[in-house]
């Protein structure tokens, strides 16, 4: 009975399409008795779809194919889930570090092999672009292409930042498109619906979608709302519906359990269980040196200089960067202090004073002899003995250190943001097999994978901590088999002093749970950034003792940020909404297996 | 496909294309590419573009398709270690490839440049040999299919005639009938799904369809050329009607077929369409009577105007469906986005709710439809001799 039904159903309402293209071809080359193609590559043809058939609806297709990577078990499951459960709309949002970006990769390669997907537009934020094209070339063998020309748009699979999309001309070329597969990284950036982000995606034609976050709720339970209704309009009801049924006072979830059974329809996160996933750990080693008098000198009368310039002119705010930059480079090496000097003086008027001043300056570099911070780093290297990789922000201490290295028998190779591709990768196939240390500016970005080396060292610290996790994160990485060793280069009585000590006395990021940075800053910098607040601070203060201050109070906050994000302190009332949101979060979703 | 049957098949596709093999192990084979192979494999338009032009002697490309990266040899050491660090002591070892390249007298490359600067497609410098890996879902392996597909579409062929035949005593013509041979390939969609592949050959005689006809004839002895006392019968069915009698027999073969996956995918279209119409519907609903009550007295228009004084200057449907999604909106303003509202004039960036319904709608269509789908590898006229054993 239920077979027959079956039957009629498949013949009246399945819609059969039969290919005839090839027909008038064939017809004319009987007619002309010619040209024919050859009998092996027949053969090979019929063999190789064979070999591609896709047997069954569910099995997983794209293991076989993939031999660049090879996903955990909770980006499989994931994967399955989203293909056959969520039938390809779904917000992955894993916590930080468990790979989003592969679980994502294998969907869309999955629907490739079965000829499902064809077009695929993947919006990223800009610094990612690259970094995706090259996962899913590399690691999935997909065609993706970064956008930068108009025709890219016309490519199968095209990477572009979100702002790029959004701006016409590309905006109507993507709105005229239809696409297979949209898929938007950092996607907690559409969670406001007014925003042009959110009503340009909502504007766009596609047939799966796959929106990844680590934070799909942050403040606000209609956050999560309005994510879900870009992916499947109407799926926890009518907005007035949510707030009645999931939400009491905006931001509390109620009748959570039913919101969790909703949610799990759309929605995967893995979290980082204790002893699941293995991230290997981090071992933090400052080493405090003390500058030589001469390099002393220099440093007190750079941070002298950048005062009386401050305080002659503080409305110039171009020199006022400059003046930053020469007080972390001091830190750095005498080199790239040198270096912005002469910039410095180039752009001053021929009889200005303060060209004098610099020179001053330049004469108390060309007094030093030594370089402390460099001797460290050989003393260092040599006893440790294995692959380092050191980080600088300042090219011309890169070259300098090139060629100190290279002046006492270490091989060492550069590596910087300005290289090219091809440059790069051979940087790094040189590193990973001849040279012992690699000398990099930049770790951001493109995306260096370096788990065979677990030494690092901070020659000299960005004032970032972003940047500082993004070093970390080179090294430290699913993969990496050690635990990883991080060396603080810091020279004692200078500013470099007190940001080691912000960032690892006082909010202990070096050791922290991977994700949790992020947040900390999001909370903090929603005043002003760290970078600025810190730059303010040593304009500002007159005397080391009130750097030291305000460096202090400066990490008391962020302590108190990350105090509250781990539930331990007293909180305000406002921010116990927001651990309300949070916890939710928390009490969703399963926990990653090794 | 398992590394052993990934090598016999590139082997078998370097062979007929007749390519140079210089060098072949199990992990890798290295080749100097024919021209037709040199033309689908390489990508160089531009190269064969002035090949063709100019009736320049072609110089094919040297290519190393590795079968098994795990066990190909580590890679002689190339370059310096460091271009700052390493002195150069230890001279490259050039591949014998380099020799050999600028050896070869007279390629007009070589003429205009000095040296050949490697017809390598680039990376790596004079005389590198591009390699690339043939594993199971490699781009390059992908390439290799499509390029046997392309090459390999449309055939005639007879069976050479049997020794029997053409003893001496023997000489009366043999008959051969004629067989269309279709290579398909059905496919049985909606968001997920599965194919199967079809060989059926068609007497262009009787009208009688063999199932996996290429099963039957891969192994016979084939050849373009119509052997000696050998005549082909004469057709009684055309071309079209052969293929409707495959198409025919391709319908009942799906009458057959276990179609739960269809029906439970037209319930999941049905359900999803639900969902969109709940949402909405009253969107819609709310909009249409924006429009028709006068803007300016209702409470969204002012809302609209309080947000944004730009919003009196928009059309009614777009203004009424801006203020909709503020009042939908239970946080009201918290951030509002300058750039949103200060584009708008120019260019609308939200559609009416019908429309958007209506894209969502055939959004969902596009997704779950089931459908069947029958697409053609590859066509065969077959000569057989008369009264084949199907």
């Amino acid at each position: 009975m239920k077979n027959e039904k079956m039957t009629l159903s498949a013949d009246e309402h399945v819609p059969f399409h039969f290919d005839r293209s090839w027909m008038e071809t064939m017809q004319l080359r009987i007619d002309r008795n010619g040209p024919w193609d050859d009998w092996t590559l027949f053969q090979l043809a019929y063999e190789a779809e064979q070999a591609k058939l896709i047997r069954s609806f569910d099995e997983l297709q794209c293991l076989t194919h993939l031999t660049n990577v090879e996903p955990l078990p909770h980006q499989l499951s994931t994967a399955r889930k989203v293909l056959h459960e969520m039938r390809g709309r779904a917000i992955l949002a894993d916590e930080v570090g468990l790979g989003k970006t592969i679980e994502a990769g294998l969907v869309i390669k999955e629907y490739m092999i079965r000829g499902l997907v064809k077009r695929a537009l993947i919006l990223v934020p800009a610094s990612l672009v690259l970094q995706w094209v090259r996962e899913l070339n590399h690691k999935f063998g997909i065609p993706a292409v970064a956008q930068k020309k108009e025709y890219h748009w016309h490519s199968g699979v095209v990477v572009a930042s979100m702002d790029t999309a959004k701006r016409d001309p590309h905006r109507s070329i993507l709105l005229d498109q239809e696409y297979d597969m949209l898929v938007i990284d950092e996607a907690h950036k559409l969670k406001n619906r007014k925003t042009t982000n959110y009503q340009f995606v909502t504007q766009l034609r596609k047939k799966y979608c796959l929106l990844l976050t680590a934070t799909p709720v942050q403040n606000d339970m209609n956050e999560l709302y309005n994510l879900i209704t870009l992916l499947k309009p109407g799926q926890l009801g009518a907005q007035g519906d949510f707030s009645t049924n999931y939400v009491t006072d905006k931001r509390v979830p109620k009748n959570e359990t039913v919101l969790q059974s909703e949610l799990s329809k759309v929605m995967i996160r893995n979290r980082r269980g204790e002893g699941n996933v293995h991230f290997t750990k981090r071992i933090v080693k400052n080493v405090p040196l003390t500058l030589s008098s001469d390099e002393k000198a220099l440093y007190d009368g750079v941070t002298q200089f950048i005062r009386e310039q401050y305080q002659s002119n503080v409305a110039d705010v171009g020199s006022m960067f400059s003046l930053i930059t020469l007080q972390r480079e001091v830190c750095s090496s005498r080199d790239a202090v040198f270096l912005t000097l002469v910039n410095l003086s180039k752009k001053l008027a021929e009889n200005s004073p303060v060209r004098e001043r610099i020179w001053e300056l330049v004469d108390l570099i060309k007094r030093i002899k030594s370089n402390t911070k460099a001797e460290t780093a050989m003393q260092l290297i040599q006893g440790m003995n294995e692959k380092v990789i050191l980080f600088t922000e300042y090219r011309a201490t890169q070259e300098y250190l090139l060629q100190y290295f290279r002046d006492r028998g270490l091989v060492a190779v550069p590596y910087r943001g300005g290289m090219n591709r091809g440059k790069k990768d051979w940087m790094m196939d040189l590193f990973r097999g001849r040279a012992q240390v690699m000398i990099a500016t930049e770790a951001g970005g493109e995306g260096i994978n370096l788990q065979f080396c677990h030494h690092m060292i901070n020659f000299d610290l960005p004032w970032n901590p972003m940047r500082v996790e993004q070093r970390i994160g080179r090294v430290h990485r699913l993969g990496q088999m050690h635990d990883v060793k991080i060396y603080n280069l810091s020279t004692k009585g200078t500013i470099e002093e007190h940001i080691l000590n912000l960032l690892h006395e006082k909010i202990n990021m070096f050791e922290m749970v991977i994700g949790s940075l992020d947040m900390i800053l999001e909370r903090f910098e929603e005043q002003d950034s760290l970078e600025r607040s810190l730059s303010r601070i040593l304009l500002e203060a007159d005397n080391e003792e009130e750097v030291r201050k305000q460096v202090d109070s400066l990490g008391q906050s962020l302590n108190e940020i990350r105090a509250q994000l781990h539930n331990e302190v007293d909180i305000t009332a406002s921010s116990k909404q927001q651990r309300e949101v949070q916890s939710f979060l928390q009490r969703f979703g399963t926990e990653a297996e090794a | 496909m398992d590394t052993e049957q990934i090598t016999r098949f590139v082997m078998r596709y370097l062979e007929s294309t007749a390519c140079h093999i210089i060098e072949k192990t199990p992990a890798y084979v290295t080749v100097k590419l024919s021209e037709q192979a040199d033309r689908v494999l390489t990508n160089r338009p531009y190269y064969w573009g002035f090949v063709d032009r100019t009736g320049a002697e072609a110089e094919t490309m040297r290519f190393t398709f590795v079968f098994d990266p795990a066990r190909m040899p580590p890679e002689a050491s190339r370059g310096p270690v460091s271009y700052v660090t390493a002195p150069v002591t230890e001279s490259v070892p050039l591949p014998p490839a380099v020799g050999e390249a600028v050896g070869t007298g007279d390629s007009i490359m070589q003429r205009y440049f000095g040296v050949a600067p490697a017809f390598t497609g680039g990376g790596g410098g004079v005389g590198r040999i591009p390699k690339d890996n043939v594993t199971f879902g490699s781009q390059r392996l992908e390439q290799i299919m499509q390029a046997a597909l392309q090459g390999g579409r449309y055939l005639s062929l007879f069976e050479e005639s049997s020794t029997a035949y053409t003893g001496r005593g023997q000489r009366r013509s043999l008959a051969y009938e004629p067989y269309l041979l279709l290579n398909v390939k059905l496919e049985f969609a909606c968001d997920l799904k599965r194919e199967e592949l079809h060989s059926f050959g068609v007497s262009l005689v009787s009208g009688t369809i063999h199932p996996h006809f290429m099963e039957l004839v891969k192994d016979r002895q084939l050849t373009p050329k119509l052997p000696a006392n050998v005549h082909t019968m004469t057709w009684r069915f055309t071309l079209e009607q052969a293929v409707q009698l495959v198409e025919q027999r391709i319908r009942q073969l799906a009458a057959d077929y276990d179609m739960s996956w269809a029906i439970e995918a037209s319930e999941r279209l049905d359900e999803e369409w639900e969902r969109l119409a709940a949402y909405y519907e009253p969107l819609i609903k709310q909009e249409e009577e924006a429009m028709k009550s006068d803007t300016a007295s209702t409470d969204a228009a002012d809302f609209a105007a309080e947000e944004q004084p730009l919003a009196v200057e928009l059309p009614p449907p777009r203004a009424s469906l801006d203020s909709m999604l503020q009042q939908l909106d239970p946080l009201h303003e918290q951030q509002s986005d300058h750039s949103a509202t200060a584009q708008e004039p120019l260019a609308p960036q939200t559609r009416s709710a019908r429309e958007q319904f209506e894209i969502r709608c055939n959004e969902i269509r596009w997704q779950f439809e089931p459908r069947i789908t029958l697409s053609v590898i590859n066509t065969a006229l077959l000569h057989l001799p008369s009264g084949l054993n199907g």
